[in-house]
Parts: structure tokens; sequence; C-alpha cells
């Protein structure tokens, strides 16, 4: 059959794109632990694990209230959070948040 | 009503009242280099942060006693508006105490308790980026009538110690390049002397002297040479750029010898597969002239640091018996778990010995430097995860020790924790961010105690006794005349014990976790013990220790008496 080898072709392109799909476009919420772990762990603790006092406890962060974690990401909360603005930028906010919602089991 | 004229008698009482506001009184001008030099003949005063320039945070009071200290009671408390940790001294002179944190100094009525004055901070919202391990401050200078502290923000500032008011604040380097200020600053022979922070952050480590009148630098002297300078050979290439050795621990000073010793922190990064070599002089003991900032000598404690072994804890100095022969010694209890005492004049160490478990050195050799176990090999030749103790906490971290001249036993709050430890990529990428390379997860010993405050001695590093604690205790701790041992615990009591056996012998449950730095003062007859009550630091932080949960962070001051029946 004619169309075997073009049949063949295109399911090696499927998987090639595929494979590079999952290469080039790396899971946000890893990402975001990356980011995590470089500039938020030494105060939120390995794996978001912390009693929650000193620190905010990120685990229990409300699964709905995105708006409030960018907003205190970028302009830092309390006595406690900084600023992040110029440092963190708003797609790795997105990748943070959504490392937040793993409660830190990723 | 018409003011009536000035009369020739008023004007002569104005004139009298302008004479004598233009000279300045004894209590004006205190404290003097004299003062500060004679502090342990002094004990009713704390000038100075270890209490007197030999930083043995011995208290030469003794009306609190083994015998009597059950009946100790709060006198008086004071909120420090703060939810981030005390781990402040306090000073105590002239019927004021004086107490920082990373916000604000206090002055405050030492009978009552009640404020005096209260200078706030300000600095940019953006500025806790570049503080690794918690937002705090740890004490404050004193000298001819100002009080001096660092800022988060890297700023020094002088105060008017009788009215609050700010008189020079001066900017000691860049925030944005991951520099702040925790530690306390010392002025030595009319120099005042601050350290720095920063050490995970790509900073280059420095100690700086100023002016005390009117915060003018006179030298600024970098722990770690750059090109030219003796042991810049030590880093590949341009690493000594970034290299650490932050300051960020109190220093002492020897008014005899004129030299100021002060430790230095971590190499950075902590990864110490990309800079191989000696990477001086990270990790080091250092001793400088106060007058100039010339380094007079310098010994490392952990050449090639790979554990993150800052070397920064408060140094003692003492004059001890060795081998029957009287010596000017420096103690140190250094994180990667040995206990050094140097001949002070010249750094040469006497003994070193482990007081905790260790593992990544197999001992020390002739000339005091440690030998690799092959674990420590394995990681800096391949990165590989490896077992190792301590950790990166250390032995001991940088809540200063006691040491007892009557006992001769030094007063520690101990870390016993190990850790797994492997190499990850690492590059400088910008300036204030996070410069590592590593990744650890903690070990802990089997009995579940991951600290102790220990009485160790000196010659041996051996331990006389130990009171273990389940969560460990990042406290400085305070020895007395009464033959006692003051400290605190994460879970917020303040305990004394006997300076000879150890027994507890009582404790009060503060509000918080204390993670600071007891005192002892004396005013109209009554011994007093101060201490801050306060949450916070590197452990609640990252020490995911969720037994924290139950202690609330908020920072305030108590104050101790014996009850008068």
């Amino acid at each position: 059959m004619k169309s075997t080898p073009i049949i063949l072709m295109l399911t090696t392109t499927l998987v090639a794109s595929q494979a590079f799909a999952q290469a080039a476009v790396p899971n946000p919420a890893e990402q975001g632990r990356d980011l995590y772990e470089t500039n938020c762990l030494t105060c939120h603790g390995p794996d978001m694990i912390n009693p929650g006092t000193v620190s905010y406890d990120l685990r229990k962060f409300p699964a709905d209230a995105k708006a409030r974690f960018v907003n205190s990401v970028v302009n830092g909360k309390g006595q406690g959070m900084p600023a992040w603005r110029g440092v963190v930028t708003p797609p790795e906010v997105d990748q943070l948040w959504a490392y937040v919602l793993t409660r830190g089991k990723l | 009503m018409i003011a009536s004229p000035l009369t020739a008698a008023r004007l002569a009482a104005i004139a009298v009242t302008l004479a004598a506001s233009l000279v300045v009184t004894p209590a004006a001008r205190a404290q003097t280099t004299e003062q500060l030099t004679q502090a342990t003949k002094t004990p009713a005063d704390v000038l100075i942060n270890g209490f007197a320039y030999d930083a043995q945070r011995y208290s030469r009071l003794a009306q609190v006693n083994r015998g009597n200290v059950k009946r100790l009671v709060p006198v008086w408390n004071l909120s420090l508006n703060n939810n981030l940790g005390e781990e402040s001294q306090a000073l105590a002179w002239n019927g004021s105490i004086y107490i920082t944190n990373h916000r604000a100094t206090y002055a405050i009525d030492a009978r009552t308790g009640r404020m005096r004055w209260k200078n706030e901070l300000e600095f940019d919202a953006e500025v806790p980026r570049v503080v690794c391990c918690g937002q705090v401050n740890r004490g404050a200078a004193i000298f001819e009538g100002r009080l001096y502290r660092g800022t988060l923000d890297a700023h020094v500032q002088a105060i008017d110690i009788q009215t609050g008011r700010e008189l020079w604040k001066t900017k000691v380097i860049e925030w944005r390049d991951g520099y702040s200020i925790t530690s306390a600053p010392m002025v030595a022979n009319g120099v005042l002397i601050s350290g720095m922070s920063g050490g995970e952050y790509g900073t280059r480590g420095f100690l700086v002297g100023f002016d005390p009148a009117t915060g003018r630098e006179l030298w600024r002297t970098y722990t770690i040479p750059g090109p030219g300078e003796p042991g810049n050979e030590t880093w590949p290439g341009d690493l000594w750029k970034h290299g650490g050795g932050a300051t960020w621990g109190a220093g002492a000073y020897d008014p005899q010898m004129d030299l100021v010793y002060w430790g230095t922190g971590n190499a950075g990064p902590w990864n110490g597969g990309v800079r191989k070599g000696d990477n001086k002089h990270a990790a080091s003991t250092i001793a400088i002239r106060p007058r100039t900032g010339e380094l007079v000598w310098a010994y490392q404690n952990t050449p090639g640091d790979p554990f993150d072994f800052d070397s920064i804890s408060q140094p003692v100095l003492g004059d001890l018996v060795i081998e029957g022969k009287p010596r000017k010694t420096l103690m140190h209890a250094d994180k990667n778990g040995y206990f050094y005492v140097l001949d002070r004049a010249t750094g040469k160490p006497i003994v070193a010995n482990p007081f905790v478990k260790v593992t990544w050195a197999t001992g020390l050799d002739q000339n005091f430097r440690p030998i690799w176990s092959e674990s420590t090999r394995k990681l800096i030749d391949t990165g590989a995860e490896v077992e190792s103790w301590p950790s990166i906490s250390g032995g001991k971290n940088w809540n200063p020790m006691a040491y007892n001249p009557e006992t001769r036993l030094i007063y520690a709050n101990t870390q016993e924790g190990g850790m797994l430890i492997r190499h990850t990529p690492v590059d400088y990428k910008q300036q204030g961010s996070r410069y590592i390379g590593v990744a650890v997860k903690r070990l802990w010993p089997e009995d579940g105690n991951r600290g102790a405050l220990r009485a160790i001695d000196p010659l041996t590093g051996k331990t006389r006794w130990k009171v273990p604690y389940a969560v460990p205790s990042f406290a400085a701790t305070m020895t007395t005349a009464g033959k006692l041992v003051f400290s605190g615990d994460m879970m917020g009591e303040f305990s004394a014990y006997d300076a000879e056996q150890g027994k507890k012998l009582w404790s009060f449950q503060t509000g918080s976790g204390i993670i600071g730095q007891p005192i002892s003062w004396e005013l109209d007859g009554v011994q007093y013990i101060t201490v801050t009550s306060g949450l916070g630091g590197v452990y609640v932080l990252n020490g995911a220790d969720e037994r924290l949960s139950t202690v609330p962070p908020g920072g305030s001051l108590w104050t101790f008496a014996l009850f008068r029946k």
C-alpha cells in the first residue's frame, strides 16, 4: 500500500513531537518547585513543611485564592513576606502557584 | 500680659544654663573607652555585647545563686511589637535597658519596664529577599553617649542614647547585592566596627570601621583577599568576588594586645566542588587592629569549607592554665564540630577536639588542619550524596556561649544533627540571588534529641554535663558568680541550672520561643536578669519542625528578680 509509509511517517512525527513537547514544556509545578527551593524554602520550609507561626504554612493556602497569592508574592505581606516584584516574573508566579497547589507533595 | 523685660540676673542665668549645656557631663559622655575596657569591674551595668570585651558572658553578680534562684519571679515585661524573632542582647546602663530588633531600637526604664523612647527603622519591602535565616538583629554597642546598631538594609545607625534621636546613618553597602546587617557592632579603641551578612547571596565578606562621632568610614578589610593579596591564590579564577566569608557574628577585643577578634562565615557557594582550594579566609577566625583594620592573623577552621561551616559564633577570650603555664587564649566552638583553643596573640591553635558527633573529618593533623574523611572526599570529587555530621546547622550555630572562670567550663547550646548532602549545579546569576549549589536532607539522632545544653571542658572538648533538648535551642547562654547558668529554649522556657552539676533549679514559661541572649544587671542593690522571648530565626523557618506549631511568635522583653517577702 502506498499510504503505509505516509502513515508510518505521520506516526513517527507524532511520537517525535510528543517527546519534543515533553522536553520543551516542563510541568509548571516542577518549575515552581525549583523557584520555590531557590527563593522561598528558606522561610517556608523544605517541601513546604513548617510550623506556620513565624512564616505562613503554604500547604493551607486556599486553592481558590490565586489572586491573593499573586498579590502577596508581588507586593509582600505583613511583617515578614518581602515583595518579589522585579525578581519573579508573572509566568513564574503562575509556576509557583502550580507548585503551591501540590502542597509540597510533588 | 506683657512679658517682663530681661533683667541682668535672668540674662546671667541663661548664660550659665547655655554654658552648662555645652559642658559634656560624665553621664552624657558614657561610655568611654576606659569604662568599656573596665567593664568587668562594673557588673551592675552591661555595656558590651558579650558583657565585656572578653565576651565571656560571665556576670560577676551573685545575689541570685543556687540557694535562692527558686525565688526568681518576673518583675516586668514589654512587648517589642515584632513577630519575626528576638535574637538581641540587651544592654543595661544608667537606669535604662536598651534592646534592638530588626524593626526598632528601644530604651526602657529599668525600674518600671516602661518604654522611654523608640527609634523605628524604615526599609524597602524587598529587603528581606536577601536575608537567609530570619529577619533579626543581634544587638547594639554604646559609646560616648551614643548607641550604634546595624540595619537589615545594610546601614549603620547612631542614636542619641538620651533622646532616641538618630544622629547619623551611614550606608555600608548596597542591600540589592545580597548584603544585610544582623550582627551587633563593637567599639574598640575608639573605632566603631561592624560585620555584615549575606553568605548565601554571592557576597564578599568584610569588616568595616567608622568614626563613631560622624559615621565616616575609616577602613574596610575584606575577609576574602583580592588579587595580589596573600590567599587570593586559594580561589579558582574570579570566584573570590563572591566567596562569602561574611562576618555575621559578634566580635571580642583584647585591649592589652589591641586586637579585635572575629569569625568569618561559610565559603560561597556552599558547593565546595566548584571552588577547589582552601578558599581563604572563609570559615576562619581572624584578628585585626581596630584603628586600621590591618589583618594581623587568620586561622582557617575549615579550609575549602564543604558544608556551610561558618566560624562566626562569638570568640570567647580567657586566660587558661595549660600544662602548668598561663596562656592568653581564644575559645571557639565551631559549626564544624571542633572546639578550638587558640593562642590569641598569634592565632596558633593549642588544642582542638570534637564536642559533638563529627564524621566529615577523621581528625586534625599536626598543624590543626582537618583531615577529610572518605565521604567528604567523595562529595568534593563526585558531588554524589554522602552522609555527614554535623549538618549545615553545625555543632553549634551563631548563638554565643558563656565561660565561667570559677568552674572553668564553657556553657553552650549545641546542635545534634547530621545530613545527606549532594551537589547541584550552581552559577552566580544575578546580584542578590541565592548562591548555594547543594541539596540537603536532615538526619537526627536516634534518641530524638536535636540539641543539648552542654558544659564543655575547653581543653578536652569533653562534655562535663548536658541537658538534652527535643527541639534544639538557638539561644545564647549566660553564667554568673552565683554558680548558675541561664538559657532559654525554643518552646519558650527560660531556665537556670547549677553551673557545676547541670541540675535545673528554676524555670519560667515565657510567651513565645527564646532565641535571644540573657543578661544580668543590678540597680538599687537588686540583681535582675533580662532576656527576650520571641520565636524566629533559621530553625523555625526551615527546620520543618511542626512541634513548634504550638509556640506563638510575638517578641517581648522579660525581666526577673528575687521575690521580696
